[in-house]
């Protein structure tokens, strides 16, 4: 490789060289870029509706018409696996972020202030982490009473103790850098210090952090809609189609084959990007 | 110029990264004779540790390679042995301590047991045999015997270098290397920590190399000293001939950095300019940017004259050649 | 100590979440036909109408005291025996996914460590995603396909003997040992990089032997930690398992309990689980403070006070 003259390419392009190096990053990124045209686009590419029954063509193993088989009632299954892919998204999107921006103020007061202010807020925290969050968000689905929204409050609750804790560890490691006690000095008000300073030095945790949310809540509302407190039908979830596929399993196994390597996939694509994006962040600490 | 305990020839490292290749040591070729205590001395970066990774065969194999060189010791050419030959070098014939104590001791062992560890390598002894070898060696260096059930981070960093000797000469080694051992201790403790090796030397006759970027180390500890630059050897010799009779205009700016050294001057005297970027060494003589003696003769390769009773320099006007200039 | 006010927080957020449910217990007990007034009368009789706190405390007491977690307003039978009787099975699958999960996890992390950058290291860390990203309950059900219903070799369902738990135990163990490859990797590097591993080296000891002795048991510690985190997880994973392979155990228990509303026996198991947790956390704490060489050796000088040091990892 050539002695490149570093200083003229900026920050960013540095970054991309960084991700671009890693492959299986790449490969995650395009395939999120697929999901999410297919998840936009659902309604033109898609052969068939998400809801249109046939029951007279119910259950037919994968063939020309069906690429992927048709379910118990008859439906396409191809078709629903697209618009599963909006509603996978989308749930996992939305999960995340409000998760993520609770977190992220429960964690930036607890690990600035510190003292007692820290000492509550944590050992609140730490009752919440006593339940392992999947459990946490089964047992909010079922008192909601089941469906979608209840899943969306229960996944995004479920994940706020876990995450805070760690933003709370990156603030608290900045807040006592020189710098913020510089700012300190300068009687800057602590909402300022807080989000112009620290925010953009924990930036890139968050965003890190951010992406292998939406993996986890993918995951997780497949798992809640597999119980059957999550997506009801006949909204096209992945994990719901598990659940209605199970079954069959026996004569039918696309039913459940399919759905599961679409989840597997997009998870495990997300998490590639993320690795790729945290390797790209900083390569000091590459190899971790 | 063979004989002696290690004879290090024509040793050339390098370091081989994405951004180029680092020539971090340059045709080095020194003696140490028995029972003598050769320094290293140079700046940060110069190449001293590599030299000593070198001979220990700790060099992390990629990214670096030996380019070329011999390295005798026993009368074979260790460089070449197997990682079985060498780990019974390592500890038992050849030691080496390093620079930062308080990160040398695994943090989770007794500190008696990690010198225990190193006899029971190297001996066919027991284990209670051991630990009664152990806590004659932790006497020996100053650190009551019952203490041989502690942990690490019960001890000050002084005390942990103290440790760190003793698990170094706890075999008797022929050659003991020690690279800025005293370099991240306070004032005091160093002086004695430089004690303790003296005494040391004298009474088991270990030879030495000493690295070290402080000449008043170099002056108290050494018997020879090699000035390290760029990689390279520039002015080589007994200790009176470096101090006295300094031939080479790098060892001349060491001498004249040291605060207090020209009295009549109220200013400190820093060698200015920095060493040459180890990717791309220049083919003249490397200090020649920052020397103040600069020539047109020195824009060739310089190689070592001998300037009289083994005192080498890498120069083509040193500043002594019999007679100072 | 500090658990007892965990386990009360835990009481606590349970309880709230019972606030929130729809329904009237009275009513759930008796059925939809019963008179009102069996109804009212009933209400009294549970102290459904007294105010929160009262009926909080009375819930603790009756658990602490006379271990009642109440009655299942499906079966009527008390729920701290039903609840018994299926415990030891979800945590003999627990704990054996446990194993699984760290013996996987903790020998792909050290080779993985030791041999960074090679394709042994690459293929570790993408087998360790691709089994992150496979929800476990359907890798539980296409091990089933694969092994109880093509190749026949183990059953599929029900729990008769050991070898019914092998398969719930596997998908369970390989969905869980990746957090703890992750982990034992990330400590393992950290520690190859640490002095003292030179100053072994230096020594003339062996690759082997400096991994052993003195890499992987600094790098334990936080690995130790994950793998209490861990139990959490997997316990929550036999949940969905057990269901899948028609396990009588407390993971099943509970989705009967949530497809029937039957929230007693909803907020007794997960109280019963997060204690069983919550104890493992404590053996892990123990464990750790084991091979803490700063914590044990306060134990050793004290003896008496426990000096806890509180991780903010």
């Amino acid at each position: 490789m050539n002695k490149s003259n570093n200083k003229r390419k900026s920050h960013f392009r540095l970054f991309v060289q960084r991700f671009s190096r890693n492959k299986l990053a790449v490969f995650g990124l395009i395939f999120i870029v697929i999901i999410i045209l297919a998840a936009l686009l659902a309604p033109y590419i898609a052969p068939y509706g998400y809801d249109d029954q046939d029951v007279s063509r119910r259950l037919t193993k994968p063939n020309s018409e069906h690429w992927f088989g048709t379910d118990d009632l008859g439906r396409d299954v191809f078709s629903r696996m697209i618009y599963g892919a909006r509603v996978s998204l989308s749930i996992g999107i939305s999960t995340t972020t409000i998760s993520m921006f609770t977190a992220l103020i429960i964690g930036m007061i607890s690990g600035y202030y510190g003292g007692k202010v820290d000492n509550i807020i944590m050992r609140i925290v730490d009752i919440f982490l006593a339940i392992p969050s999947i459990l946490l968000s089964i047992a909010i689905a079922a008192t909601l009473g089941g469906g979608i929204v209840s899943m969306l409050i229960a996944i995004s609750l479920g994940a706020v103790p876990g995450v805070s804790r760690l933003i709370r560890a990156q603030v608290m490691a900045e807040s006592h850098k020189e710098y913020i006690e510089a700012a300190k000095v300068t009687r800057a008000s602590d909402l300022r210090i807080m989000f112009k300073y620290i925010f953009p030095n924990i930036l890139s945790v968050f965003i890190v952090t951010f992406t292998m949310g939406v993996a986890g809540g993918i995951l997780n509302a497949s798992m809640l809609s597999f119980i059957g407190l999550g997506a009801q039908a006949p909204i096209p979830e992945w994990g719901a189609m598990l659940s209605g596929g199970r079954q069959y399993i026996r004569d039918y196994p696309y039913l459940v084959t399919y759905p599961g390597i679409m989840i597997s996939i997009t998870v495990f694509s997300i998490n590639m990007f993320g690795d790729g994006l945290r390797d790209a962040f900083d390569p000091k600490l590459k190899g971790r | 110029m063979s004989g002696g305990i290690l004879s290090v020839k024509n040793l050339s490292i390098e370091y081989r990264v994405e951004e180029g290749i680092v020539k971090a040591v340059n045709d080095v070729s020194f003696d140490v004779k028995f029972g003598e205590t050769l320094g290293l001395v140079g700046e940060t970066g110069a190449g001293k540790t590599t030299i000593a990774l070198g001979i220990m065969g700790l060099l992390p194999i990629p990214p670096a390679v030996v380019t070329q060189g011999e390295v005798i010791f026993e009368g074979g050419n260790i460089l070449l042995a197997n990682e079985k030959h060498m780990r019974s070098i390592r500890g038992n014939k050849i030691s080496m301590i390093f620079q930062d104590p308080m990160s040398a001791l695994n943090p989770s062992v007794y500190v008696g047991d990690q010198i225990s560890e190193v006899i029971m390598l190297h001996n066919n002894v027991s284990k209670a045999e051991a630990r009664v070898m152990a806590e004659e060696t932790l006497e020996t260096v100053g650190i009551s015997r019952n203490r041989y059930d502690e942990y690490p981070h019960k001890f000050s960093g002084g005390m942990k270098q103290r440790v760190i000797i003793a698990i170094a000469l706890a075999c008797n080694p022929s050659l003991l290397i020690a690279d800025e051992p005293t370099t991240a201790l306070d004032v005091t403790i160093q002086a004695q920590i430089l004690e303790l090796m003296e005494q040391l030397k004298e009474k088991k006759g270990t030879s030495n190399i000493l690295i070290t970027h402080d000449l008043g180390v170099i002056a108290q500890m050494c018997d020879r000293v090699a000035v390290i630059y760029a990689g390279e050897i520039v002015e080589m010799g007994t200790l009176t001939q470096i101090f006295k009779n300094t031939a080479h205009p790098y060892t001349k700016g060491l001498f004249n950095a040291l605060p207090g050294s020209s009295s009549s001057d109220k200013r400190l005297k820093p060698i200015r300019g920095s060493m040459p970027d180890p990717m791309s060494l220049p083919e003249h003589c490397k200090f020649a940017n920052r020397c103040s003696y600069k020539t047109n003769k020195c824009a060739q390769d310089i190689r070592l004259i001998d300037i009289g009773d083994n005192h080498l320099v890498r120069c083509v006007s040193p500043l002594y050649d019999g007679e100072v200039k | 100590m500090w658990m007892i006010f965990v386990l009360l927080g835990v009481l606590f957020i349970v309880f709230v979440l019972l606030e929130f449910t729809p329904g009237d217990p009275a009513r759930q007990i008796l059925g939809a036909f019963a008179d009102e007034k069996d109804v009212a009368a009933k209400r009294i009789e549970l102290g459904l109408d007294d105010p929160f706190l009262v009926r909080f405390f009375r819930y603790v007491y009756n658990l602490v005291f006379h271990f009642d977690l109440g009655v299942s307003y499906r079966t009527k039978l008390p729920v701290m025996q039903e609840i018994a009787s299926r415990l030891p099975i979800t945590m003999t699958i627990g704990v054996l996914g446990l194993l699984v999960s760290v013996t996987i996890g903790l020998t792909t992390g050290i080779i993985s460590a030791v041999k960074q950058y090679s394709w042994l290291d690459k293929i570790c860390n993408v087998f360790a995603v691709i089994f992150y990203a496979m929800p476990n309950f359907w890798l539980a059900l296409e091990l089933s396909l694969i092994f109880a219903l093509y190749l026949k070799w183990l059953p599929p369902t029900g729990y008769k003997g050991i070898e019914y738990l092998i398969l719930p135990v596997t998908a369970l163990g390989l969905n869980g040992s990746t957090a703890i490859f992750r982990q034992t990797r990330s400590s393992m590097l950290d520690v190859i990089r640490e002095d003292y591993i030179r100053t072994a080296k230096a020594k003339g000891q062996s690759s082997i032997k400096i991994i052993l002795n003195h890499g992987l048991r600094n790098a334990l510690m936080p690995v130790v930690t994950m793998v209490g985190n861990s139990l959490g997880l997997i316990i929550a994973g036999t949940v969905v398992i057990e269901s899948i392979f028609s396990i009588p155990g407390l993971g099943n228990y509970m989705l009967q309990a949530i497809n029937s509303r039957d929230y007693p026996v909803i907020q007794g198991s997960v109280f019963v689980l997060a204690f069983m947790i919550s104890i493992f956390n404590l053996l892990t704490d123990i464990v750790y403070s084991f091979l803490d060489p700063q914590i044990k050796s306060q134990y050793q000088s004290n003896g008496i006070s426990r000096k806890r040091r509180v991780r903010t990892e």
